[in-house]
Formats: structure tokens, sequence, C-alpha cells
């Protein structure tokens, strides 16, 4: 998009803010760059909250066209990516308000990841984890998927921000709408609430 | 169980994001509270827990937009759609004029080839080619101004430019198809890409122009 560009002034040497801001005055372009870069992390983060791979997607492209069309409102000082996650995370719980399909946080990967037939468990893996490891990390996934799923939704989007999206609790805050201070305190009820499901399943020791 | 008024700072020193005051404050603390030390352990081995079953995703989607902007998407698919009918209806139209002006009249001899013809090109050419060149260019159409200054260049007779326009025409209409058939694939790839089906409705243009913007192809 900006290949004639020298280095520094193309749009893809500009700050997330500073395209946003573009967007909102009318070059489009903007939009392509902001997707190219966010569209991985913002899938992510939109997967782990939602069951459906295709419901994630469409989040996220809900996601990109609300930023499109809501770009001329974005506030003088702001952050993108806070804005950003405000809006997928919205969507997230309308869409989950709407199918009620909220308990089923998903950490196991996509459908689409399996490995094929036969080759699951019985050859060891290229980096040396034979069939014992990949089982019991089959299963760690399984039991913290499980444990997510049972904490209170308000803690387990703490949870994923913080842990999975290595946003600072400043970040979390703002893009929760709620004082620092709760962020932390859902934080560590989360955190207790996990390890105790853990614990009732067996993983993790007493 | 920890003390209530320290569960955030040891979150907070859990993930490092503490004033040095605060941490000095908190490691006095717990030496002395073994609830807190305990709770602190806890947090610890619950995030460890997280972190080790770090899922495995996959790729994201690509993403297209399914509602591209009116004041750029459409206004950019009307004029290239208006403009591509414009050229091969004016292309056809004015070839077909062309073609039925040199058509000889019946039992008028053919034309006589004039004997300098290797010279210049005729003056009745010459004309034609003019009208053709400004009605083309007029439509600021370079492809096919280009196309008729290349014929230009050479000696024709109007018999030789009635076989270079029919033939020209026909190139024409394979170009017309060939963009077609482009056009249908841009159609069915963003079909692919949006899972929506989109070929029968007013807005399948607009995808594809969305499709079509630099840096877009690719979400």
């Amino acid at each position: 998009m900006a290949s004639t560009s020298r280095p520094g002034s193309g749009p893809a040497w500009r700050s997330d803010e500073d395209l946003v801001r573009a967007l909102g005055a009318g070059d489009t372009d903007s939009l392509g760059v902001l997707v190219a870069r966010w569209e991985q992390p913002l899938f992510r983060f939109v997967f782990r909250m939602l069951p459906e791979r295709e419901e994630a997607r469409d989040v996220c492209q809900e996601t990109f066209l609300r930023v499109l069309k809501r770009a001329n409102r974005f506030r003088v000082g702001g952050k993108f990516s806070t804005w950003m996650y405000q809006i997928a995370l919205n969507l997230c719980r309308d869409h989950a308000r709407r199918r009620r399909r909220w308990g089923g946080l998903v950490l196991e990967g996509a459908l689409d990841e399996t490995p094929p037939e036969g080759s699951r468990g019985l050859q060891p893996r290229a980096d040396g984890e034979g069939a014992d490891e990949t089982l019991a990390r089959d299963q760690a996934r399984n039991a913290v998927s499980r444990a997510l799923a049972r904490i209170p939704t308000e803690q387990r989007e703490v949870l994923v921000l913080k842990e999975f999206e290595g946003l600072k609790f400043r970040e979390i805050a703002e893009i929760l709408g709620c004082p620092e201070s709760t962020v932390k305190s859902r934080m560590y009820y989360g955190l207790r609430g996990l390890r105790t499901e853990l614990v009732r399943d067996g993983v993790e020791g007493s | 169980m920890a003390c209530e008024r320290w569960e955030e700072t040891l979150v907070a020193a859990l993930y490092d994001e503490i004033e040095p005051d605060r941490k000095q404050a908190l490691e006095s603390h717990l030496e002395t509270c073994p609830g807190c030390r305990e709770s602190f352990e806890e947090l610890a081995a619950a995030r460890t827990a997280l972190r080790r079953a770090e899922p495995r995703l996959p790729n994201a989607p690509p993403v297209v937009l399914l509602d591209a902007p009116r004041r750029w998407g459409w206004r950019w698919t009307s004029f290239a759609a208006g403009f591509a009918c414009a050229s091969v209806l004016l292309a056809a139209g004015v070839l077909a004029g062309m073609r039925l002006a040199a058509a000889p009249a019946a039992g008028t001899p053919p034309e006589p080839t004039t004997a300098d013809a290797g010279a210049s090109v005729p003056a009745a050419v010459a004309s034609r080619l003019d009208a053709l060149e400004r009605e083309l260019r007029a439509r600021q159409d370079s492809r096919l101004a280009a196309a008729v200054e290349e014929m230009r260049d050479q000696s024709v007779t109007p018999g030789q430019l009635d076989t270079r326009l029919a033939s020209f025409e026909g190139s024409l209409d394979r170009r017309r198809r060939e963009d077609v058939r482009l056009l249908l694939g841009e159609i069915l790839a963003a079909e692919v890409r949006s899972g929506a089906a989109i070929s029968e409705t007013q807005k399948a243009l607009r995808y594809v122009a969305a499709a079509n913007r630099p840096g877009m192809s690719e979400w």
C-alpha cells in the first residue's frame, strides 16, 4: 500500500492513533494498515471470549467495521488498542447475551488444528515432546478451559485481557470502564477461583 | 486466605506492576503473615497453570468489510462500471458506423487503391481515424485511442481499414469477455473470503471494489 512512500511517511510507519485519525478524516487506506496490524491479536482475544470460530470471525469483522464508522469519534489522546478492545468486548457481550453461550470459553484451539488421523500421540513431536507429555498438556488445557468457564464472566474477562493479551491493569481498567482497584480485585478472585476449580479437578495439588 | 487489604497488592506484585515502596511494605508484611504468603503462592500457581495451558489458536480468518463505506466504495464502482459500459458501447457504436460507412454500395466497384498508398494515409481514411480518435479521447479511453493511433502510423487503404477495424472489434470483444471473466472471478473470490452469497446482490460490485483496494486484497 505504501510501497512507494519513503520510510517514516507512509501509513505502515504511522502510529495506530495517527491512522485512526486519518481514517476519521476519510483516508480509508489507513484501515488496511490497522487491520493488518491488529487482526491476529484481535482474533486471539475474541476467540478466547466466544466459543465458535465463525462467531469470533464475525465479531472481528464487526469490530473493524465499527472502527471505520466511528473513527471520527476517536478520542484525542486515547489509545487505539484500548478503544478497539472496548468495541470488541462489547460485541462479545452482545453476542453472548443473544446466544446465551457465554459459558464456553475456548482454550482448546480449533477443530481444524486436529492432527491428521494416526499422528496424534503416536509419534514423538519434533521438539522432543513425547506422547505422554502431549497427552498431559492436552489434559491441562482441557482442565484450565473448564475451570475458566466456571468462574464469573467479569473475572474471566480480566484474566484473558491480563494473562493472554498482556495488558496493564491500567489499560484493562480503561477498557472495562472501572477503577484499577476493581480490576485487581477481579484478578485476585479470578485466579483464586481458577485455582480452586483446578484443585477440584485434581489437576493442581491442594 | 490473604488479608483483605493486601489482596490487590498481591496481584500487583504478581504481575510486577507495583510501586517500589508498596513492594517493600508487602515484603515486610509477607514475613509476618502466613495467610498472605500462602495466598501469594496460590495465585502464582494458578497463573502458572494458566500459562501452561496457553491455547492453540487457529489462524485468524481473513477480514472482509461487508459494508464498505458508500462515500468511496460505491462512487468508485459506479464510476468504473459506468465508464466500462460507456466505453464498450461507444466503441461498438463507432465501429459499427465506420463499417457501414466504409462498406461499398451494391454494384459499386471496389474503391481503387491509391497510387501513393505506401507513402501516406489516404485523406478519407485519415479523417475517419481522426473522428474515431476524437470520440475516444473525449471519453478518455486511452487504451482505444492508442489502438487507433497505432493504425494511423501505418499506411492503410479503406479496405485494409475495414479488415483492421473488424479485427480491432474482435479484440475489443475478447478484452470485454476477459474483463467480465476477471470480474466474476473477483466476485467469486470475495464470496469465498466473506462466506456470503453476494453475486446476485446489488452490493456485488462494492464488495469487489473493497477487495481490490490496495492493501485490502489479503483481508
